[in-house]
């Protein structure tokens, strides 16, 4: 298989990777190929429709995917290349020093790229229920604060009535916050650690002006419901971070 | 009028379906949620024992030893997943040295061969993460792992093909004995959905096997649902074990074991612990701390930061520690395959096989001539060759657009998941046959567009779309909808 040659492969096509491309661009490279395997460029911004972005950046409080647009803007004013619906399968380094990566879309088949440079940009993974060893029954109903933003911001499904959030970081209050608007009741949000590690102004913004209990050093120690998510029990936790008993 | 209805469509009961498809009649599985392998064949270690553990004498051991040697051949025949990776069962001090000596003498006389008691040094050849703590192990080169999912759906595949009716969503509530037009034995099959007649039942309801048995012969048998726990670890972790890795049985069965999955992935399990419940199959931070102090036993350094998701399964323990297996004395006609317990996955081909020919001398049953005994299973894109895959992606350009970007699964291998026989219906049903969502994330940037080509698939609204049916649905509405 051919293979096709560029300076600088960007592998994500969200902040990091547009604002990498147009910072190279900008440095002199014209050789550059962003694969993004969404169907649009701007990555998770895309689905973070509060504002609060750009303070720092652009001096103006944008929504994620305005700010997403303004990067996209200059990788298209600069005539950078990218590829959508593009998923890398794999990246080697090669004997003759390039890396090559190993893509596959449905438009353009497999296809085989080499690089001189590779810039990662792919965000991350949201750790799991069971990555965190939560115990209880694995009934519908429970998502990563990521996984439900989607569902609400970007399908327009509601993935639940009656909500509590566990975590207490930027991402877990926008959450409580948008749930709330869009009808749930959200019951409380818990925890583990004595303090959040959100921001003052969401804690304020999101929590309180709701009305929503933020308990600190709590966790959920177990999911009930066999089909759907019935009830969770939460529990104090010590200053080695586990459940005290009878305090559920 | 069947000739045959088998309730449950876990492991056993489609073995018994597909073996029974080898003859013609009419043939129904009966399954009381909404897809195959949903009970205990869902949940266990997936591993095919050699047969030393089990009782000589016992129909645990006789079928764990035809089921054993049946698993290479029919992984090729009906496609599915088997590694034949042997075990180690691991002496953890000096005394636990004539346990090993009395397990390879008993699987010898179960008929296991190759059996050989190692020391130390050749324990690390062989499995060199082994921690510093065992000191001996018992060797069994024909234990393998298997993919109980992939299993289970290509027996049910294969006797769909061969001619096996499904019912899903439909519990037996009543069984009833009757007579048919000639004043011959037979059986009326009560459900929610109305009542069949059939000639002969197999009960092969797991956990639940009680139940019916009970409903039809004064010979009372008690079903415990015995728990275990299990942890997964990612598939980063490949490759940290070999070997299916035991340690000396306790009074609890087998221990905890650490083994290699068919897919690459690690699992550490199980607990026991005998419950009530027969839906109970929920963890305990008790069970995954039991888990891992037990594990660390036998490994130094298991990567337990690794764990992607946790389950418990619910093992079909009978009071007598054994199989009950054939036509039920008092109650002619109905055949048990009840306290299917570990080894039962392995004993599951042997076990569908000794039924169905059982069935076939009872009932008199012909052979069916349009018997096909092989099926191919779901493209597995990260297995092709490059050149294949490129033309695989060429011709069904689906295959291209990847949806489970842990597992690589495309939207092509979704759809076919779906549209295959007895497709998938829910995302775990979407899981267990192409593996979308059960990978690192587990499900979580996937299932939102894996809910939308259910929908599309099965012409429903996706509200209706479940994790794993019944009321298990993954949305409750759309947003601002009740504002």
């Amino acid at each position: 298989m051919e293979r096709t040659a560029y300076n600088l492969i960007i592998i994500g096509g969200g902040p990091a990777g547009l604002s990498a491309a147009v910072a190279a661009y900008d440095a002199g490279e014209r050789s550059i190929l962003i694969l993004e395997r969404d169907t649009r460029l701007g990555g998770i911004l895309n689905q973070c429709i509060h504002n609060g972005f750009g303070l720092h950046t652009f001096q103006e409080e944008l929504t994620g995917p305005e700010y997403a647009q303004r990067y996209i803007d200059k990788v298209i004013e600069r005539g950078i290349e990218y590829k959508l619906d593009t998923m890398v399968m794999s990246l080697i380094q090669t004997e003759d020093g390039l890396k090559e990566i190993m893509a596959v879309s449905e438009k353009e088949g497999l296809m085989l790229l080499s690089a001189k440079a590779v810039v990662l940009g792919m965000g991350c993974r949201e750790r799991s229920r069971g990555a965190l060893n939560i115990p209880g029954f694995r009934p519908a109903g429970v998502f990563s604060a990521g996984t439900a933003q989607r569902l609400v911001n970007i399908e327009g499904y509601l993935p639940g009535r009656r909500v509590v959030i566990l975590g207490s970081g930027d991402i877990g209050l926008i959450m409580a916050r948008r749930m709330t608007l869009e009808g749930a009741k959200v019951l409380v949000c818990a925890e583990l650690m004595p303090y959040s590690g959100g921001l003052k102004r969401n804690i304020v913004q999101c929590l309180d002006d709701f009305g929503i209990p933020l308990k600190l050093s709590h966790t959920v120690v177990r999911i009930e419901g066999k089909e759907r998510v019935e009830g969770v029990v939460i529990a104090e936790v010590g200053p080695d971070r586990k459940p005290i008993p009878g305090t559920e | 009028m069947y000739d045959v209805v088998i309730i449950g469509a876990g492991i056993t009961g489609c073995s018994v379906a597909r073996f029974l498809s080898r003859y013609s009649g009419r043939f129904c599985v009966m399954e009381r949620s909404e897809d195959v392998c949903t009970g205990t064949s869902k949940a266990n270690s997936a591993i095919i024992h050699a047969g030393f553990d089990a009782a000589h004498g016992s129909l645990m051991a006789k079928y764990n030893l035809i089921g054993n040697r049946m698993y290479p051949e029919l992984a090729k025949e009906l496609d599915f997943d088997y590694r034949n990776n042997g075990s180690l069962v691991l002496a953890l001090d000096e005394d636990d040295i004539p346990k090993l000596e009395a397990l390879k003498e008993n699987g010898e006389k179960n008929g296991v061969e190759g059996l050989e008691i190692i020391g130390r040094e050749r324990l690390k050849e062989l499995e060199p993460s082994v921690g510093h703590v065992p000191v001996a192990a018992l060797y069994a080169p024909t234990a393998g792992i298997v993919c109980p999912f992939g299993a289970t759906v290509a027996f049910a595949e294969n006797a769909f093909t061969n001619g096996v009716e499904f019912r899903f969503n439909t519990e037996v509530k009543a069984l009833i004995p009757a007579k048919d037009e000639e004043g011959k034995n037979c059986w009326v099959v009560q459900t929610a959905d109305g009542s069949v007649r059939t000639r002969a039942v197999v009960n092969a309801a797991g956990v639940y096997a009680d139940i019916l048995h009970n409903m039809v012969s004064a010979n009372k048998i008690r079903i415990i649902p015995r728990k275990g726990d299990y942890l997964l670890l990612d598939r980063r972790t490949g490759g940290y074990v070999q070997h299916t890795v035991f340690q000396v049985p306790g009074k609890f069965g087998k221990g905890v074991l650490v083994s290699p999955t068919v897919h690459g992935n690690t699992i550490v399990g199980p607990t026991a612990e005998d419950i009530d419940d027969k839906e109970g199959n929920d963890t305990t931070s008790e069970g995954f701390d039991d888990l891992m102090e037990k594990a660390g036993l036998a490994f130094d350094d298991l990567p337990l930061r690794d764990v992607i998701t946790s389950f418990a399964g619910l093992r079909a323990h009978e009071a007598r520690h054994d199989f009950i297996l054939g036509e039920v004395e008092d109650a002619p006609g109905f055949f048990d395959c009840a306290g299917i317990e570990s080894p039962g996955l392995t004993a599951a081909p042997a076990i569908g096989k000794e039924i169905s020919d059982e069935l076939m001398k009872s009932l008199g049953l012909k052979e069916n001539p349009d018997f096909v005994g092989t099926r191919k299973g779901f493209i597995d894109a990260k297995r092709l060759p490059l050149d294949e895959l490129a033309e695989l992606i060429r011709k069904r350009p689906e295959y291209g657009r990847i949806v489970c970007r842990c597992e690589q699964v495309s939207e092509g291998a979704i759809l076919d998941a779906i549209r295959r026989p007895l497709g998938a219906r829910s995302l775990d049903g979407v899981k267990r046959r192409v593996r979308a969502g059960m990978g690192r994330c587990q499900s979580g940037f996937c299932s939102p567009r894996i809910m939308d080509i259910l929908a599309e698939e099965w012409g429903v609204d996706v509200a209706d779309i479940t994790k794993s049916g019944g009321h298990s649905e993954v949305i409750v509405g759309l947003v601002k909808d009740r504002i």
